[in-house]
């Protein structure tokens, strides 16, 4: 017997899923691909630098294992990027925690554009809290970005020579930064080894530093007697008779059919895989805001140039600090919103040859290549600029009319176009990063080619809201049209921020589950 | 794969006290290393033909001048001596030091808030 059906064990799935097990509910969760395999990850080796793209690859189209969908992405600006698997996008992640501001919660009072959320920075605080201590986060309380607050439970990782450089250069120039807070751990905390700097966060952390929930989640709630059960991949969610959802069908590795009949329904698939099933059963979209508005944040890159040896061939990466100097909307600036900037390593050799992020421009090949490696291996510094997009109803995820994944199951199509505000803020954003490294004492800029491959952020396609006419779900996660049906990950989310997501998406979540805990007496379920 | 030879020196050059990519293995015992880890590399580099340049396979052979500037870089950094000579000892466990930051946020404290408080 099953309480609660989760389909995804990413981070919100696994959020919930540990949160209800402590309150002694029978949860079962679907899960479409495996727990991920880290002997694959030889960190140490220099393989990695060949094997890492292949088996830790972002792209589901190109990636295409077992758990993967076909996404068509023919008509994108960006392409989605994802981890179908236990940990979900949080195996792959570069672990920058961050919370959003009390202005991306009210876009719509402040700014006058999109809509405000149907909670407060303040309502979810709490719950940042709590979520850090569960991925042992590290950082520093304080930052003068966000109100006062208990801070994360770990130090924070050293700014390190690239770091120190950009904070005096930032505090010459008065802008903001702060200690990077990450979902990487300092020291031993729990299930969690303390960083060891081999800057391969973006593909696995072999060295069991990084907070994904396959490791900070999965093994408590297993304990508690969740029942996850991977390659399991949904084929539709069942509707009862009286409108309520039954829970799901999932057909197993050798295609064979189950279903799991369960009271309550949590979708926690992601942006893309929560509208797909949706669409796919024909539940909760009276709104006609299924798909809807979906955001993926443009992303820039701005690499500077140093004489002195930073050591950035490692580090956490991860960020050593960030900055938030631009994220709120500036009158004269000719957009509205903004974008976080993130201070990363830049890699080993081979990362230098590459056009991302140094351009085709600055092609390396041929005479001056060991001089331009020099320059650039151990004494290069980089901008990771996330920017704000807002939503618009013609960026959407569909079901695929013709494709379908290997198991029969519709593939999905994503169409979004970057508007103009979009265009103005990263333009803006690039050029202070720019200035910043040049503050800093980098010879030489690149600000790198904007590339279409950098969907990690999949935002706001089943969006909350008060009004069931306009929205799917409410603040709360429970679908308006279907009243045990909830989703809890980002499809949610009525605006984006500019922020790295998985923090409130995880302290979301983990709010929501809470709630539902508390409303189960009143709740409407299917019996 | 010798037929990448001469597109490998021409990628990468003896210059500067360094090897030059077939002086260094990158098309003979350290490509075999990479092709071993990649075996779906083998099929784009064995496609390339004879008479390509750098500068006419980026546009006639896609998918080889991906393979090639994929394989043959990293087979090039395979080698130890070379790593050695540019100073690169791989991607080590190196431990974190202590936080470093505590003089420098006083000017950013001092400052105060920079968020626009929930209206």
């Amino acid at each position: 017997m099953t309480d609660v059906l989760i389909v995804g064990a990413g981070p919100s799935g696994a959020v919930t899923a540990l949160r209800l097990a402590q309150d002694g509910f029978k949860v079962t969760v679907l899960e479409q691909g495996d727990w991920p395999d880290y002997s694959k990850a030889k960190v140490d080796d220099p393989s990695f630098a060949v094997t890492a793209d292949r088996d830790w690859g972002w792209d589901p189209n190109l990636r295409a294992a077992r758990g993967d969908y076909p996404i068509d992405e023919s008509e994108s600006d960006i392409t989605a990027l994802m981890w179908n698997g236990v940990g979900g996008g949080t195996v792959v992640y570069a672990a920058q925690w961050q919370r959003n501001m009390p202005s991306d919660f009210r876009v719509r009072s402040l700014d006058g554009v999109a809509d405000d959320w149907p909670f407060t920075y303040e309502d979810l605080e709490p719950y940042y809290v709590r979520v850090e201590r569960d991925f042992g986060i590290s950082g520093l309380a304080g930052d003068t970005a966000f109100p006062p607050g208990e801070g994360p439970p770990l130090p924070p990782v050293p700014l390190g020579a690239m770091g120190r450089k950009v904070a005096k250069a930032h505090n010459e120039l008065g802008w903001h930064w702060w200690p990077a807070p990450l979902a990487i751990a300092t020291r031993r905390y729990g299930n969690l080894d303390a960083c060891v700097q081999r800057a391969t966060c973006l593909n696995a952390c072999a060295d069991g530093a990084k907070a994904s929930v396959d490791r900070t989640h999965w093994p408590r709630a297993i304990e508690l007697g969740v029942n996850l059960v991977t390659r399991a991949r949904v084929r539709t969610l069942t509707t009862r008779p009286d409108g309520l959802v039954g829970g799901a069908i999932y057909l197993d590795d050798e295609g064979r059919e189950h279903e799991v009949k369960a009271p309550v329904t949590v979708l926690c698939a992601n942006g893309i895989g929560t509208p797909r099933l949706l669409l796919i059963s024909g539940l909760a979209n009276s709104s006609g805001m299924v798909g809807k508005r979906l955001m993926m944040h443009p992303f820039g890159t701005v690499v500077g140039l140093f004489e002195d040896d930073l050591g950035s061939t490692q580090g956490p990466w991860g960020q050593h600090l960030h900055s938030l100097e631009f994220y709120e909307t500036g009158a004269d600036r000719g957009f509205v919103r903004g974008a976080k900037w993130g201070l990363q390593p830049t890699g080993g050799p081979l990362k230098m040859t590459t056009a991302y992020p140094w351009g085709a421009e600055n092609s390396i090949w041929g005479a001056g290549f060991h001089e331009s490696v020099r320059k650039r291996l151990g004494h290069s510094a980089m901008w990771g600029i996330i920017a704000e997009d807002l939503p618009e109803e013609h960026n959407r995820v569909e079901l695929d009319p013709v494709n379908s994944d290997r198991q029969g199951v519709p593939a999905a199509k994503i169409v979004y176009r970057m508007n103009q505000n979009s265009y103005d803020l990263m333009h803006f954003h690039e050029a202070r990063a720019k200035e910043s490294l040049e503050a800093a004492g980098a010879y030489e800029t690149v600000i790198a080619p904007f590339i279409r491959a950098t969907g990690w952020h999949l935002l706001g396609t089943c969006r909350m809201g008060d009004d069931p006419a306009t929205s799917v779900v409410d603040g709360f996660g429970r679908c308006h049209d279907v009243p045990n049906l909830f989703i809890f990950d980002g499809s949610t989310w009525p605006t984006s921020s500019g922020m790295n997501p998985t923090a409130t998406i995880a302290a979301m979540a983990l709010r929501s589950a809470e709630h539902l805990i508390e409303s189960r007496n009143t709740m409407a379920v299917a019996a | 794969m010798r037929h990448l030879d001469a597109l490998a020196d021409a990628l990468i050059p003896g210059e500067d006290g360094m090897p030059s990519a077939t002086e260094a293995g990158a098309t003979g015992r350290w490509l075999d290393a990479v092709l071993e880890a990649r075996p779906d590399l083998r099929a784009p580099l064995e496609g390339i033909a004879a008479h390509e340049t750098i500068e006419t396979l980026p546009e006639r052979d896609p998918a080889g001048w991906t393979a090639l500037t994929s394989a043959v870089v990293a087979a090039y950094y395979f080698n130890p001596d070379v790593c050695e000579r540019i100073g690169y000892p791989g991607q080590r466990a190196i431990p974190l030091g202590p936080p470093d930051h505590e003089e420098l946020l006083e000017s950013v404290v001092a400052r105060g808030p920079v968020y626009r408080p929930t209206p």
